[in-house]
């Protein structure tokens, strides 16, 4: 499903968080903000959000505390406040990718990963999670790497944010990458398939499951996670190889993407164990990404059952 | 803006001190610097002192710590927003073909700390010596801008 055809989401106020009116006025902050400005700026923004957003605040901290029981309060709190920041910084990063900047400046880790996996026959799909500045990722990705792909992504939850930010990716995108919106689970799914089978890539962030998705709660023994069923469908019935990259922020406009050896159900397995499999070897990479930068983990919503 | 440093100061650091290749990680754009980063954080805290500067005698009449502390931190954040507000009113006026909007603005807010700093360089206190070490900052990068290029 293209942007042109997302309908209309939940109507969010257009003032509030998932609004367009914050959004523009972050625009409009950014295009004024002297470059060295932006550290500043951000982390006393990034704390008066965190200070009055007490459901977002509440589900990170939550997250949190089932990720990391060990840590103390104190310091979640800390690496709560820090992902709200991570959140700002990476969003102002997107935009002044958006606006033209070409400041950032991009790591890649384990290319043979990818290259093995472009050299191969088997269609592939880029497991991600909401971490770093994702939009403008896609973009180099798809710029630098040489390689179209389709990237699956949620409506905003305003129909006003939605046109603003479906406006901001197609500056971006260059027809470099195609962005799907996850607003009806089965066409989409076929349209994945198709993808996949044509040998198009495929990315996903596979890390949280917002209510409307089919939900695939994984057990791994101390919690459990509420991951997106569809991704690990689809990898199993296209027979793709599932190739985990992750975005880090390293500092002031400097990104890190890490590909990691790509995921594989046993393929003695059925189709509905497949699944499963592949799931619990994603949530174990996962997991251990997440644990070592709890602060770039950017999910607001709860992640794991109570 | 690239990922280059803008002032002369940081581009001679860059030059004698470059980054350590990490093997096995290529990086995109190519790397022409790795101070950049550490020039933001430089201008970044600078624009702190200097902010300190008018917040801490500004505040000085709240003889309660609790309350002091706040109210200077609440001065700390909300004085670079005016700053900003004066960059964005005044940059426009000097970018053009061969200035972009963004370094436009880096000049300008460069400029405006400049004129701050001289302004309070010779008032007797510690605000004095922070403005002093800008000026010396700013005499330095004049020292090393390539005059004969521009």
């Amino acid at each position: 499903m293209s942007d042109a055809d997302v309908p209309p989401p939940a109507q969010h106020p257009r003032w509030s968080l998932h609004g367009d009116i914050p959004w523009r006025l972050l625009m409009g902050g950014v295009r004024a903000c002297p470059s060295w400005l932006e550290t500043p700026s951000i982390a006393g923004w990034s704390f008066l959000i965190f200070l009055c957003a007490g459901a977002k605040r509440r589900a990170v901290l939550a997250n949190l505390k089932k990720l990391l029981p060990d840590r103390s309060a104190l310091l979640r709190l800390w690496w709560a406040w820090r992902t709200f920041y991570q959140f700002a910084r990476a969003a102002v990063d997107g935009i002044r990718y958006q606006q033209g900047a070409q400041g950032l400046a991009w790591e890649v880790a384990g290319l043979e990963h990818f290259e093995a996996a472009s050299a191969g026959d088997r269609p592939v799909m880029l497991c991600t999670a909401h971490m770093g500045s994702y939009d403008s990722a896609a973009a180099f990705f798809a710029e630098k790497m040489g390689r179209h792909f389709f990237a699956v992504r949620l409506p905003e939850r305003n129909p006003h944010l939605q046109a603003l930010r479906g406006e901001g990716l197609r500056r971006m995108q260059h027809g470099s990458f195609t962005a799907l919106y996850n607003s009806s689970e089965n066409i989409l799914a076929v349209e994945l398939l198709r993808a996949l089978q044509r040998r198009d890539w495929v990315a996903i962030q596979a890390d949280r499951a917002l209510p409307g998705l089919t939900t695939l709660p994984l057990d791994d023994g101390r919690k459990t996670w509420l991951l997106p069923k569809g991704p690990f469908v689809l990898a199993t019935a296209a027979a793709a190889c599932c190739l985990p990259a992750f975005v880090r922020r390293l500092g002031h406009r400097r990104y890190r993407v890490t590909f990691h050896p790509p995921l594989s159900a046993d393929p003695a397995l059925s189709r509905g164990s497949a699944t499963h499999d592949l799931a619990t070897r994603w949530v174990a990479l996962l997991e251990s990404v997440v644990r070592d930068h709890p602060d770039q983990w950017l999910v607001f919503d709860p992640a794991f059952q109570p | 803006m690239t990922p280059r440093a803008f002032t002369p100061l940081f581009r001679w650091w860059e030059r004698r001190f470059p980054p350590a290749a990490r093997p096995g990680i290529p990086e995109f754009p190519a790397p022409s610097s790795g101070n950049h980063a550490g020039e933001a954080a430089f201008l970044a805290c600078a624009t702190g002192l200097l902010t300190a500067c008018w917040a801490i005698p500004a505040t000085s009449l709240l003889t309660s710590l609790p309350l002091r502390v706040p109210a200077v931190a609440l001065l700390l954040f909300a004085v670079p927003q005016l700053l900003m507000a004066a960059v964005s009113l005044v940059s426009p006026w000097l970018a053009g073909p061969r200035l972009p909007r963004e370094a436009a603005q880096d000049w300008c807010c460069l400029a405006l700390m400049t004129a701050y700093a001289a302004l309070r360089s010779t008032e007797p206190g510690w605000e004095s010596m922070i403005c002093q070490g800008w000026l010396v900052f700013v005499a330095l990068n004049l020292l090393l801008w390539p005059w004969s290029k521009s």
